[in-house]
Protein backbone atom coordinates (compact mmCIF):
# COMPACT_ATOMS: atom_id res chain seq x y z
CA UNK A 1 0.00 0.00 0.00
CA UNK A 2 1.38 3.35 -0.76
CA UNK A 3 2.88 5.68 2.14
CA UNK A 4 0.69 9.04 1.69
CA UNK A 5 2.81 12.16 1.43
CA UNK A 6 2.24 15.07 3.71
CA UNK A 7 3.36 18.49 2.91
CA UNK A 8 2.62 21.43 0.06
CA UNK A 9 1.65 20.79 -3.37
CA UNK A 10 5.83 21.91 -3.96
CA UNK A 11 6.67 19.30 -1.24
CA UNK A 12 7.53 21.70 1.78
CA UNK A 13 5.73 20.66 4.81
CA UNK A 14 3.11 23.64 5.92
CA UNK A 15 3.62 25.34 8.86
CA UNK A 16 1.77 28.27 7.90
CA UNK A 17 -1.44 28.02 10.17
CA UNK A 18 0.01 26.06 12.73
CA UNK A 19 -1.76 23.36 11.95
CA UNK A 20 -0.26 19.65 11.21
CA UNK A 21 1.12 19.01 7.59
CA UNK A 22 -1.39 19.26 4.63
CA UNK A 23 -2.47 15.51 3.31
CA UNK A 24 -1.02 15.87 -0.51
CA UNK A 25 -3.80 16.52 -2.59
CA UNK A 26 -1.96 16.99 -5.58
CA UNK A 27 -2.21 13.60 -7.22
CA UNK A 28 -6.35 14.83 -7.80
CA UNK A 29 -5.04 17.85 -10.24
CA UNK A 30 -5.23 16.57 -13.63
CA UNK A 31 -2.74 18.51 -14.73
CA UNK A 32 0.00 16.26 -12.26
CA UNK A 33 0.28 13.55 -15.13
CA UNK A 34 -0.88 15.85 -18.28
CA UNK A 35 1.38 19.24 -18.69
CA UNK A 36 -1.18 20.45 -21.42
CA UNK A 37 -4.27 19.59 -19.71
CA UNK A 38 -4.70 23.31 -18.16
CA UNK A 39 -4.48 25.01 -21.25
CA UNK A 40 -6.88 22.39 -23.06
CA UNK A 41 -9.21 23.30 -20.19
CA UNK A 42 -8.70 27.15 -20.72
CA UNK A 43 -9.18 26.60 -24.60
CA UNK A 44 -12.33 24.63 -24.60
CA UNK A 45 -13.89 27.70 -22.34
CA UNK A 46 -12.70 30.25 -24.52
CA UNK A 47 -13.93 28.49 -27.59
CA UNK A 48 -17.21 28.55 -26.48
CA UNK A 49 -17.27 31.92 -24.86
CA UNK A 50 -16.08 33.49 -28.19
CA UNK A 51 -19.40 33.23 -29.20
CA UNK A 52 -20.94 35.35 -26.74
CA UNK A 53 -18.17 37.76 -26.29
CA UNK A 54 -18.63 38.51 -29.94
CA UNK A 55 -22.40 39.29 -29.43
CA UNK A 56 -21.03 41.17 -26.26
CA UNK A 57 -18.94 43.56 -28.29
CA UNK A 58 -21.86 43.83 -30.82
CA UNK A 59 -24.19 44.87 -27.90
CA UNK A 60 -21.91 47.63 -27.05
CA UNK A 61 -22.72 49.99 -29.75
CA UNK A 62 -26.13 51.67 -28.42
CA UNK A 63 -27.66 54.79 -29.66
CA UNK A 64 -26.57 55.69 -25.87
CA UNK A 65 -22.80 54.90 -27.19
CA UNK A 66 -23.61 57.05 -30.75
CA UNK A 67 -25.26 60.03 -28.73
CA UNK A 68 -22.67 59.83 -26.13
CA UNK A 69 -19.85 60.14 -29.26
CA UNK A 70 -21.99 63.36 -30.97
CA UNK A 71 -22.42 64.86 -27.10
CA UNK A 72 -18.33 64.62 -26.91
CA UNK A 73 -18.28 66.88 -29.73
CA UNK A 74 -21.38 68.73 -29.42
CA UNK A 75 -20.96 69.95 -26.25
CA UNK A 76 -17.69 72.12 -26.03
CA UNK A 77 -18.72 73.75 -29.39
CA UNK A 78 -22.18 74.44 -27.75
CA UNK A 79 -20.15 75.81 -24.28
CA UNK A 80 -17.66 77.70 -26.81
CA UNK A 81 -20.91 79.18 -28.66
CA UNK A 82 -22.02 80.62 -25.49
CA UNK A 83 -19.11 81.89 -24.03
CA UNK A 84 -18.54 83.93 -27.36
CA UNK A 85 -21.93 84.96 -26.67
CA UNK A 86 -21.63 85.86 -23.27
CA UNK A 87 -18.72 87.87 -24.61
CA UNK A 88 -20.95 89.59 -27.08
CA UNK A 89 -23.19 90.72 -24.28
CA UNK A 90 -20.88 91.95 -22.22
CA UNK A 91 -19.29 94.15 -24.32
CA UNK A 92 -22.66 95.77 -25.68
CA UNK A 93 -23.39 97.37 -28.78
CA UNK A 94 -20.36 98.91 -30.22
CA UNK A 95 -20.70 102.66 -31.50
CA UNK A 96 -19.02 101.85 -35.08
CA UNK A 97 -21.49 98.49 -35.52
CA UNK A 98 -23.24 99.03 -38.70
CA UNK A 99 -27.17 100.59 -38.40
CA UNK A 100 -28.96 97.32 -39.24
CA UNK A 101 -32.63 97.97 -41.49
CA UNK A 102 -35.36 95.64 -42.37
CA UNK A 103 -36.05 95.27 -46.03
CA UNK A 104 -38.75 97.67 -46.79
CA UNK A 105 -36.95 100.46 -44.86
CA UNK A 106 -33.89 99.61 -47.40
CA UNK A 107 -36.06 100.44 -50.30
CA UNK A 108 -38.16 103.50 -48.61
CA UNK A 109 -34.66 104.75 -47.10
CA UNK A 110 -34.17 108.45 -47.90
CA UNK A 111 -37.20 108.33 -50.87
CA UNK A 112 -39.47 111.33 -49.43
CA UNK A 113 -37.47 113.65 -50.38
CA UNK A 114 -38.01 112.43 -54.63
CA UNK A 115 -40.99 111.03 -54.48
CA UNK A 116 -42.84 114.17 -56.15
CA UNK A 117 -40.26 115.38 -58.56
CA UNK A 118 -40.35 111.58 -59.73
CA UNK A 119 -44.30 111.71 -59.91
CA UNK A 120 -44.20 114.83 -61.98
CA UNK A 121 -41.50 114.16 -64.12
CA UNK A 122 -39.38 117.25 -63.91
CA UNK A 123 -36.69 118.47 -62.36
CA UNK A 124 -37.40 121.61 -61.55
CA UNK A 125 -39.48 122.24 -58.71
CA UNK A 126 -41.26 125.60 -59.74
CA UNK A 127 -43.54 122.88 -62.09
CA UNK A 128 -45.00 121.42 -59.00
CA UNK A 129 -45.64 124.82 -57.10
CA UNK A 130 -47.34 126.15 -60.42
CA UNK A 131 -49.10 122.57 -60.65
CA UNK A 132 -50.56 123.52 -56.68
CA UNK A 133 -51.19 126.98 -57.57
CA UNK A 134 -53.74 126.10 -60.03
CA UNK A 135 -55.53 123.69 -58.60
CA UNK A 136 -56.42 125.64 -56.00
CA UNK A 137 -56.96 128.67 -58.35
CA UNK A 138 -59.81 126.02 -59.81
CA UNK B 1 -7.91 49.40 -10.24
CA UNK B 2 -4.56 48.08 -11.41
CA UNK B 3 -2.08 46.36 -8.76
CA UNK B 4 1.70 46.43 -10.47
CA UNK B 5 -0.16 45.51 -13.74
CA UNK B 6 -2.04 43.08 -12.73
CA UNK B 7 -5.74 44.45 -12.82
CA UNK B 8 -8.52 43.31 -10.43
CA UNK B 9 -11.38 41.08 -10.74
CA UNK B 10 -13.63 44.28 -10.90
CA UNK B 11 -11.64 45.65 -13.66
CA UNK B 12 -11.75 42.56 -15.83
CA UNK B 13 -15.35 41.78 -15.14
CA UNK B 14 -15.96 44.88 -16.39
CA UNK B 15 -13.99 44.40 -19.53
CA UNK B 16 -15.61 41.43 -19.98
CA UNK B 17 -19.23 42.43 -19.82
CA UNK B 18 -17.76 44.55 -22.81
CA UNK B 19 -16.82 41.30 -24.86
CA UNK B 20 -13.08 41.69 -24.15
CA UNK B 21 -12.05 38.15 -24.70
CA UNK B 22 -8.40 38.77 -23.01
CA UNK B 23 -9.99 40.27 -19.96
CA UNK B 24 -12.25 37.06 -19.91
CA UNK B 25 -9.40 34.84 -20.14
CA UNK B 26 -7.91 36.56 -17.28
CA UNK B 27 -10.42 35.30 -15.29
CA UNK B 28 -10.65 31.89 -16.22
CA UNK B 29 -6.88 31.60 -16.05
CA UNK B 30 -7.38 33.20 -12.43
CA UNK B 31 -9.79 30.48 -11.11
CA UNK B 32 -10.39 27.73 -13.52
CA UNK B 33 -8.56 25.58 -10.87
CA UNK B 34 -10.53 26.63 -8.16
CA UNK B 35 -13.95 26.05 -10.14
CA UNK B 36 -12.69 22.38 -10.80
CA UNK B 37 -11.63 21.89 -7.25
CA UNK B 38 -14.87 22.96 -6.23
CA UNK B 39 -16.77 21.39 -8.81
CA UNK B 40 -14.85 18.14 -7.54
CA UNK B 41 -15.42 18.30 -4.03
CA UNK B 42 -19.27 18.41 -5.19
CA UNK B 43 -19.40 15.76 -7.73
CA UNK B 44 -16.76 13.53 -7.00
CA UNK B 45 -15.72 12.90 -10.20
CA UNK B 46 -13.35 14.33 -12.61
CA UNK B 47 -15.14 14.21 -15.92
CA UNK B 48 -18.43 15.65 -13.93
CA UNK B 49 -16.19 18.25 -11.96
CA UNK B 50 -14.45 19.16 -15.59
CA UNK B 51 -18.03 19.70 -17.27
CA UNK B 52 -19.45 21.97 -14.42
CA UNK B 53 -16.34 24.20 -14.19
CA UNK B 54 -16.50 24.52 -17.99
CA UNK B 55 -20.16 25.19 -17.90
CA UNK B 56 -20.05 27.39 -15.07
CA UNK B 57 -17.81 29.94 -16.89
CA UNK B 58 -20.36 29.43 -19.36
CA UNK B 59 -23.09 30.62 -17.35
CA UNK B 60 -21.06 33.19 -15.32
CA UNK B 61 -20.29 34.88 -18.60
CA UNK B 62 -24.09 35.04 -19.64
CA UNK B 63 -25.04 36.22 -16.59
CA UNK B 64 -22.46 38.59 -15.75
CA UNK B 65 -24.46 41.62 -15.36
CA UNK B 66 -26.22 39.52 -12.21
CA UNK B 67 -22.67 39.96 -10.77
CA UNK B 68 -23.66 42.91 -8.34
CA UNK B 69 -19.96 43.00 -6.76
CA UNK B 70 -17.59 42.52 -8.91
CA UNK B 71 -14.57 42.86 -6.80
CA UNK B 72 -16.32 39.62 -5.35
CA UNK B 73 -16.83 37.76 -8.89
CA UNK B 74 -14.78 34.55 -7.68
CA UNK B 75 -17.33 33.93 -4.86
CA UNK B 76 -19.97 34.58 -7.19
CA UNK B 77 -18.52 32.68 -9.45
CA UNK B 78 -17.70 29.17 -7.09
CA UNK B 79 -20.91 29.65 -6.09
CA UNK B 80 -22.61 29.18 -9.55
CA UNK B 81 -19.69 25.83 -9.56
CA UNK B 82 -21.28 24.78 -6.75
CA UNK B 83 -24.72 24.96 -7.71
CA UNK B 84 -24.29 23.24 -11.48
CA UNK B 85 -22.25 20.68 -9.78
CA UNK B 86 -25.18 19.03 -7.77
CA UNK B 87 -27.52 19.75 -10.36
CA UNK B 88 -25.23 17.52 -12.05
CA UNK B 89 -25.12 14.90 -9.71
CA UNK B 90 -29.19 14.70 -9.60
CA UNK B 91 -29.84 14.61 -13.08
CA UNK B 92 -27.01 12.12 -13.57
CA UNK B 93 -27.69 10.35 -10.14
CA UNK B 94 -31.23 9.95 -11.90
CA UNK B 95 -30.47 8.59 -14.88
CA UNK B 96 -27.67 6.29 -13.86
CA UNK B 97 -30.46 4.25 -11.27
CA UNK B 98 -30.95 0.99 -12.13
CA UNK B 99 -28.19 1.73 -15.64
CA UNK B 100 -24.99 1.21 -14.47
CA UNK B 101 -23.20 -0.51 -11.81
CA UNK B 102 -21.45 1.49 -10.25
CA UNK B 103 -17.85 0.35 -10.63
CA UNK B 104 -19.04 1.51 -14.33
CA UNK B 105 -20.06 4.80 -13.64
CA UNK B 106 -16.94 6.49 -14.82
CA UNK B 107 -17.31 7.70 -18.29
CA UNK B 108 -13.21 7.32 -19.53
CA UNK B 109 -11.82 4.43 -18.27
CA UNK B 110 -8.46 4.97 -16.24
CA UNK B 111 -5.97 4.04 -18.11
CA UNK B 112 -3.97 3.34 -15.19
CA UNK B 113 -6.02 2.45 -12.70
CA UNK B 114 -3.69 -0.61 -11.83
CA UNK B 115 -0.90 2.12 -10.90
CA UNK B 116 -0.16 3.42 -7.56
CA UNK B 117 -0.98 6.70 -8.76
CA UNK B 118 -4.44 5.72 -9.28
CA UNK B 119 -4.39 3.86 -6.12
CA UNK B 120 -3.83 6.96 -4.08
CA UNK B 121 -6.15 9.07 -6.09
CA UNK B 122 -8.42 6.26 -5.48
CA UNK B 123 -8.23 6.45 -1.28
CA UNK B 124 -8.08 9.98 -1.84
CA UNK B 125 -11.36 10.41 -3.12
CA UNK B 126 -12.90 7.74 -0.89
CA UNK B 127 -11.26 9.43 2.02
CA UNK B 128 -12.56 13.27 0.62
CA UNK B 129 -15.92 11.24 -0.04
CA UNK B 130 -16.49 10.91 3.34
CA UNK B 131 -16.17 14.69 4.29
CA UNK B 132 -19.12 16.85 4.94
CA UNK B 133 -19.42 18.98 1.97
CA UNK B 134 -18.06 22.54 3.50
CA UNK B 135 -14.67 21.19 4.89
CA UNK B 136 -14.05 19.21 1.36
CA UNK B 137 -14.81 22.16 -0.40
CA UNK B 138 -11.59 24.02 1.96
CA UNK B 139 -9.42 21.63 1.53
CA UNK B 140 -9.43 21.35 -1.90
CA UNK B 141 -9.19 24.81 -2.00
CA UNK B 142 -6.47 25.17 0.29
CA UNK B 143 -4.39 21.77 -0.96
CA UNK B 144 -5.30 21.46 -4.42
CA UNK B 145 -5.73 25.08 -5.34
CA UNK B 146 -3.37 26.57 -3.05
CA UNK B 147 -5.53 29.43 -1.55
CA UNK B 148 -4.36 30.90 1.37
CA UNK B 149 -7.16 30.53 5.11
CA UNK B 150 -7.81 34.58 3.77
CA UNK B 151 -8.43 33.97 0.59
CA UNK B 152 -10.62 31.15 0.73
CA UNK B 153 -12.40 32.88 3.64
CA UNK B 154 -13.03 35.89 1.65
CA UNK B 155 -14.04 34.61 -1.80
CA UNK B 156 -16.10 32.58 0.20
CA UNK B 157 -17.82 34.66 2.53
CA UNK B 158 -16.93 33.10 5.59
CA UNK B 159 -15.29 33.51 8.46
CA UNK B 160 -11.35 32.81 8.84
CA UNK B 161 -11.39 30.78 12.24
CA UNK B 162 -13.96 29.03 10.14
CA UNK B 163 -11.96 27.88 7.44
CA UNK B 164 -9.11 27.17 9.64
CA UNK B 165 -11.59 25.05 11.65
CA UNK B 166 -12.94 23.09 8.21
CA UNK B 167 -9.14 22.68 7.12
CA UNK B 168 -8.08 21.14 10.41
CA UNK B 169 -10.87 18.68 10.96
CA UNK B 170 -11.04 17.72 7.26
CA UNK B 171 -7.15 16.94 7.29
CA UNK B 172 -7.55 14.92 10.38
CA UNK B 173 -10.22 12.85 9.08
CA UNK B 174 -8.42 12.65 5.47
CA UNK B 175 -5.44 11.03 7.31
CA UNK B 176 -7.10 8.67 9.69
CA UNK B 177 -9.12 7.71 6.77
CA UNK B 178 -6.07 7.15 5.09
CA UNK B 179 -3.86 5.55 7.33
CA UNK B 180 -6.92 3.13 7.22
CA UNK B 181 -8.83 2.25 4.12
CA UNK B 182 -7.95 -0.61 1.89
CA UNK B 183 -7.56 0.49 -1.90
CA UNK B 184 -10.84 0.40 -3.29
CA UNK B 185 -10.26 1.77 -6.56
CA UNK B 186 -11.25 5.37 -8.38
CA UNK B 187 -13.89 7.18 -6.28
CA UNK B 188 -17.26 6.84 -7.17
CA UNK B 189 -20.14 9.84 -7.81
CA UNK B 190 -21.62 11.31 -5.31
CA UNK B 191 -25.68 11.10 -5.32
Amino acid sequence: MNKVRTGGPDGRENHDDGLNSRVVMTELDPGISDSGYWDRFRFRIMSRAAEELARRRAAGVTIGDVLEKWSRTLVPLAAAAAAVALILIWRGPSIDAPLTMGIEEALTWDLEDEVLPTLFGGEAPGEASAFIFASEAF
Amino acid sequence: MVVMGRPDDSELVRRARGGDGDAFGVLVDRYMRAAYAVALSVTGSHEDAEDAAQESFMVALQKLEECRSPERFAGWLLTIVRNRSRNLVRRESLRDTDELPASARSRAPTPDRETERSELRGRLAEALDALPQAQREIVLLHDLEGWKHREIAERLEIPAGTVRSHLHFARKALRDALDESPVRGAGGKRA
